[in-house]
């Protein structure tokens, strides 16, 4: 039989419409949808979702990880954004890619995909943002062992024009309600010296402009390249996931080497040496107390890092609605932060509960 | 003149490859934005804005290009909306509720995904239907006025003094 894998639609889809056709996206399916194609979805061989299960797996993944690179500091765990994406979409793929050919011994399998996808950039790649887990899966591992029963056809669709606009995420979304917040914030710190780690464009500036002491260091100041030296991931990171999930260690090493290569050897050596450069600027200013609204790049890594180490207070301005209980978050949020600025009633319960200093804002 | 009352439906983001907390099944969700999409079609005494999804989120967007004479695909930002809007539709509690809560509209916000963990604060305040038809049935009483409105979030402002963070 022949297995149609639909990532970017193209019309010469429509010659194979008596065959099975999975779809891998929305837009896959609203394509397919349209052109009147009956299809499948990666959903119907089963989902993988973090439950609590996972959760807890996913701490003693993180202790190997640490155990193994970093002898046994916290840095992993406290820079885990990168692996706290990647890891359970990983599993999630990697489960569904096992059980559509395992169900399907396909005789010959045809896969489409843009020709945008083929760019890979490793930054982006952390996140699998550019290259879908899929793609790389069936590239690395079926496409490899079966190359004359497997092809590739490349869609030269136009990039995606997304009509939403920036103005909503940076700005409005993430930036006006906690604008509101911070100008609450401020005077009463008039006196204080704060630093602000994420850029807040507007609000600093016109902070700065009525007289407040607001410092911040921007990301642009560049770091050098990691002169580490890669010598691969250990086994027992793969061996876990195969203890858990079931999935081989041959397959968790070709998808996760490159990235998590990339994340050991250069992201957080470059975490520390941000670090260092915060270290090096707390000598010289003394803040009262350094307010994030994020955490999930090195440069923010770097601070909060440096941040605990000097002993500063720290503050985390929480955007939008708390409405969902996720452990890690929990951990990587309110575990650290010594005070809270959540936006709503709703919020604050889970934070008293936890003993944890809020203010609704 | 304005003939028909509006009502915005904001979604939430599909989760791709990027996202750390797999509640959501993309094609799930798609498949259910697809079901509503028709549903509101139907509702000719209506007009409809589809809010696009944000920027931010990796997956496109399967909705950006579709077309029905009552339902209006926005690119704008949710906020700037509130005030064309009657009522407020939301299928996922994520940042659009607490954003909608300000407009101080009516509102429907359900959950046809992950409801064991939204939190039991939030969850008074958030509607789960059994099935997709059963949230179409309570949107259709939300657009009739049958839907009883559950307890109305405000934003509450109690300032202390900051200084005790430092001290």
């Amino acid at each position: 039989m022949k297995l149609i894998i639909v990532e970017n639609f193209h019309p010469d889809i429509l010659d194979y419409k008596n065959e099975t056709i999975f779809a891998l996206n929305p837009k896959a399916c609203s394509d397919l949808d349209d052109n009147g194609v009956f299809y499948n979805v990666l959903d119907s061989l089963g989902s993988f979702t973090t439950d609590n299960k996972f959760f807890s797996w996913f701490e003693s993944f993180i202790k190997v990880l640490q155990f193994h690179h970093f002898k046994n500091t916290d840095l992993v765990f406290d820079c885990v954004a990168p692996l706290h994406s990647m890891i359970p979409n990983f599993i999630n793929r990697a489960l569904q890619y096992e059980a559509l050919f395992d169900n399907h011994k396909p005789e010959e399998v045809i896969y489409f995909v843009s020709q945008q996808s083929r760019i890979r950039e490793i930054t982006q790649e952390l996140e699998f943002k550019r290259m879908s887990i899929f793609h790389l899966l069936y590239s690395s591992m079926w496409k490899m062992e079966n190359p004359n029963s497997c092809f590739i056809r490349y869609t030269n669709d136009k990039p995606y024009k997304r009509l939403t606009s920036r103005f909503r995420d940076t700005k409005y979304i993430r930036g006006v309600l906690d604008y509101i917040r911070c100008l609450e914030f401020l005077p009463k710190y008039r006196k204080e010296n704060i630093l602000f780690v994420n850029r807040i464009p507007n609000e600093i500036r016109d902070a700065k402009l009525k007289g407040y002491g607001v410092n911040i260091i921007t990301p642009e100041s560049y770091l050098p390249q990691s002169s580490e030296k890669n010598s691969g991931i250990h086994n027992s990171v793969y061996q876990t996931i195969e203890d858990n999930y079931g999935i081989p260690i041959k397959i968790s090493s070709r998808i996760l080497d490159r990235v998590l290569e990339y994340y050991v050897y250069q992201y957080l050596p470059l975490v520390l040496r941000y670090k260092e450069a915060y270290l090096n600027h707390f000598r010289q200013v003394k803040y009262d107390c350094v307010v994030f609204r994020h955490r999930t790049v090195p440069y923010q890594f770097g601070a909060y890092l440096a941040t605990k180490e000097v002993g500063i207070k720290t503050v985390y301005i929480r955007h939008g609605w708390d409405a969902f209980y996720n452990p890690i978050t929990y951990k990587v949020r309110r575990g650290v932060y010594d005070y809270f600025v959540c936006p709503t009633e709703d919020s604050k319960e889970s934070l008293i509960s936890k003993g944890v200093d809020y203010e609704v804002l | 003149m304005k003939s028909c009352k509006t009502l915005l439906y904001a979604p939430t983001l599909y989760a791709g490859d990027v996202s750390g907390f797999n509640i959501i099944s993309d094609s799930a969700y798609y498949l259910w934005q697809s079901m509503l999409w028709n549903f509101l079609e139907t509702k000719k005494d209506w007009d409809f804005i589809w809010k696009g999804i944000p920027r931010s989120c990796h997956v496109e967007d399967p909705f950006q290009n579709k077309k029905a004479k009552n339902i209006r695909y926005s690119s704008n930002s949710l906020k700037s909306e509130f005030g064309n809007a009657d009522k407020i539709l939301l299928d996922f509690p994520s940042t659009p509720l607490y954003e909608a809560i300000t407009a101080e509209k009516e509102i429907l916000c359900f959950s046809l995904f992950g409801s064991e963990f939204i939190r039991s604060n939030v969850r008074d305040r958030v509607s789960i239907p059994k099935d997709p038809d059963q949230a179409l049935s309570f949107i259709d009483h939300f657009l009739n006025d049958r839907y009883k409105i559950k307890q109305k979030s405000k934003l509450k402002k109690n300032n202390i003094d900051w200084k005790k963070i430092v001290m």
